[in-house]
């Protein structure tokens, strides 16, 4: 590692590094507390941002560029990365950071040949340990094989100039593994950027359930998986409220009108149709084709208000006597399923 | 007199004391025991002492312990152990290496068409059945090729990942091969995608000649010279001990050339246990319940300074009192000993005769 590295930061570089140390202490110096994200004019203005890019991300893939105001964009960056982590799903937390990663890694590359000292102060931020030799930087082995792009022709390690424990790399390729790099240390952030549930304020958790909803709408293959396993009568992947009133449903058992709403938007929430969803119910006794029919394109948004609407959450399932359980780190069900579909199950107590 | 291997293992477990592993209270320990099926698994120990002391009074047959850190090693639930990293492990097991002593001592029959013979074979050779019953031999010769291939394996960790044999340990398996552990900090952490990345790359494998040669004038030429870091020295060194790689040659030809190169300079390891970051291994020091061979722990200098021979009578751990032992298909190679003539019955040290009835259909008849 080079003894002093010396980089200059503007604060042009916030905006395009909003994950950098320096960035993320102006969030803590403007002060903004997570009440106020659902409160006042500007944190409403941050929120409703940061949810339109997590949003832009589910529906394009890509990650908009960087607004004009530096102080903006890390906010909407750091609330982008709670609103993710409340909604717990893995697989949006790592297309979301590789859509972020490959919108830096555009910064990147423009600043390899101007400032290469911004690219080497990236790798100490993530922790690398490298040199820069013979035009180029050596990466020490463990970092490189963390940053990987592929794994098969030039970039695989065998192929590489390894010497005492580092792979030799051109700068172009270095500015690569740093993408690399971004998306890991983003996911990360993520990871850690847990806050307890009680503390999220109201508004911050409506864009949460917003974000769930239209991250379940664009999961084909969730609801796959979730349908095959509804068929073969493996609902290990439901939270355990729902997999109750499933089994009470195919037992015969009428069900309350309640209970019947939380599953009937469980499952339009994950993508069953209004047909597989009445298919579900027709075990009913008391079944009505019309009437049935009539009250899930309610709920699925087809009729009256036109709202799609989601599941209760956990707090109402309580309240409304549906919820014996206690899953660990969930506030809604859908939460449950996401992690369940992963393969990490909340604990159930 | 019939064979009492608890007695003997209860008696070397009384008098040995096995070293704990480092940092034993973050390691989970398993074990499987004589007359008991399955593994006794979630153990864990706070010290060397309480290892040792459960040693003497259970007498394992087998003995692991956990590659792994877990801040809590004794939970049932994997999930719920708490990983904290893995030391990084090889494995080598002459078991997938066609040593030449294999005709010496190996033996399989076919299942489907009763055809037998000497030696290791995939599938049966007369009717083609994978299902074949082998009986598998460890003689010095293999223990010979394993330290080859460890040897092999150290220089490339030395040389190309900069690790020092200061934090590597070697330990003979007590069977068919050597472990060979790096306990470092910063490598602990990695995962399972960057381990297998690091096994395919002692074992040469994807590497592309085409990144390494260049044209010339009349064909291709070798791009690297000896003295280049890595894969690319390591195959120069050895192409320069082949005449036919001095000159210009079609693609074709040097491709091969290099990829028997790499064959030739890669350890061959098995990538399953180097990827896997919850794995159970031998614990050195206890006893092999196969074999009644000590697991035994070297340093990479001490496995330098000895051949296969010495390692394995540096292994032996049982009383070598002479016995009598009969028995109807002998190997003319095993451990240490060479048997040329056909016999039915020998006198035989009892740590060879317990090694011949633990791991085959020896009898031991009584004491000389």
């Amino acid at each position: 590692m080079p003894e002093a590295l010396r980089v200059a930061l503007s604060t042009d570089d916030y905006r395009w590094y909003p994950f950098l140390p320096e960035a993320l202490r102006v969030v803590q110096e403007l002060g903004l507390t997570l009440e106020e994200l659902g409160e006042t004019p500007l944190g409403l203005e941050i929120l409703e941002a940061a949810k339109s890019r997590v949003l832009t991300v589910i529906e394009s893939g890509a990650y908009p560029p960087p607004s004009d105001d530096y102080r903006l964009e890390v906010s909407v960056f750091t609330t982008a990365l709670l609103i993710l982590s409340q909604v717990g799903d893995r697989a949006l937390t790592e297309k979301f950071a590789v859509a972020f990663s490959k919108r830096v890694f555009e910064s990147i590359e423009r600043d390899s040949s101007k400032r290469p000292e911004l690219l080497l102060y990236l790798a100490t931020v993530f922790g690398w340990s490298f040199r820069v030799e013979g035009g180029g930087v050596s990466v020490h082995f463990k970092d490189y094989v963390y940053a990987q792009p592929e794994f098969t022709g030039p970039w695989k390690l065998v192929n590489r100039q390894v010497s005492g424990g580092y792979v030799w790399v051109t700068w172009r390729e270095f500015a690569r593994l740093l993408q690399t790099g971004v998306k890991k240390h983003v996911a990360r952030l993520v990871d850690s950027a847990g806050v307890d549930p009680s503390a999220v304020p109201e508004r911050l958790y409506a864009a949460v359930e917003e974000v769930s909803r239209r991250w379940a709408e664009a999961r084909s293959e969730v609801l796959a998986y979730a349908r095959a396993g509804y068929r073969k009568g493996d609902a290990s992947v439901f939270p355990p409220c729902i997999r109750a009133l499933l089994e009470e449903i195919q037992s015969g058992k009428n069900l309350t009108h309640s209970a019947r709403f939380a599953l009937a938007s469980f499952l339009l929430s994950i993508g069953f149709s209004v047909d597989e969803t009445l298919e579900v119910f027709k075990a009913s006794p008391d079944y009505r084709e019309d009437l049935a029919r009539y009250q899930v394109e309610h709920i699925a948004g087809l009729r009256g208000s036109r709202t799609k609407y989601t599941p209760y959450k956990c707090d109402n399932m309580r309240s409304l006597g549906l919820c014996r359980w206690s899953c660990q780190g969930v506030k809604h069900p859908l939460q449950f399923f996401y992690r369940a579909v992963r393969g990490r199950p909340p604990r159930v107590t | 007199m019939s064979l009492d291997v608890v007695k003997l293992f209860k008696s070397y477990y009384a008098r040995n004391t096995v070293p704990p592993p480092s940092s034993i209270e973050r390691r989970e320990f398993a074990f499987s025991l004589f007359n008991s099926q399955g593994m006794f698994r979630h153990i864990a120990f706070s010290n060397g002492e309480e290892m040792n002391s459960f040693l003497r009074e259970k007498v394992p047959q087998h003995a692991y312990y956990s590659t792994a850190y877990y801040s809590d090693p004794a939970a049932q639930d994997m999930d719920e152990k708490g990983w904290l990293g893995a030391d990084l492990v090889f494995d080598i097991d002459v078991d997938h290496i066609n040593t030449p002593c294999k005709v010496l001592h190996d033996t399989w029959r076919c299942r489907d068409c009763g055809a037998e013979g000497w030696g290791m074979v995939e599938k049966c050779p007369s009717c083609g059945s994978e299902r074949l019953d082998r009986q598998t031999w460890v003689c010095d010769q293999c223990i010979s090729v394993a330290r080859e291939e460890i040897l092999k394996l150290v220089d490339i960790l030395e040389e190309d990942f900069g690790i020092s044999r200061d934090e590597m340990y070697v330990a003979f398996s007590g069977h068919r091969g050597f472990h060979l552990h790096v306990e470092n900090k910063l490598l602990a952490e990695l995962d399972q995608e960057a381990r297998r990345e690091l096994a395919d790359y002692v074992r040469g494998l994807g590497i592309d000649p085409d990144l390494y040669i260049v044209k010339a004038r009349r064909g291709y030429v070798y791009r690297f010279k000896p003295d280049d870091p890595g894969w690319r020295g390591r195959i120069a060194k050895l192409l320069m001990l082949r005449e036919e790689a001095g000159a210009e040659l079609a693609r074709e030809e040097l491709r091969r050339l290099i990829l028997e190169c790499v064959a030739e300079a890669r350890a061959n390891i098995d990538e399953k246990v180097t990827m896997d970051v919850k794995r159970l291994i031998r614990l050195p020091g206890t006893l092999h319940g196969k074999t009644g061979l000590k697991v035994l722990k070297l340093t990479v200098q001490q496995l330098e300074a000895m051949d296969a021979r010495s390692v394995l009578e540096k292994a032996i751990a049982l009383p070598d009192e002479p016995v009598r032992v009969e028995m109807e298909k002998w190997p003319k190679r095993v451990l240490t000993s060479v048997f040329p003539d056909e016999a039915d019955e020998r006198t035989l040290p009892l740590y060879l005769a317990v090694y011949l009835a633990l791991n085959g259909k020896a009898r031991i008849l009584g004491p000389a």
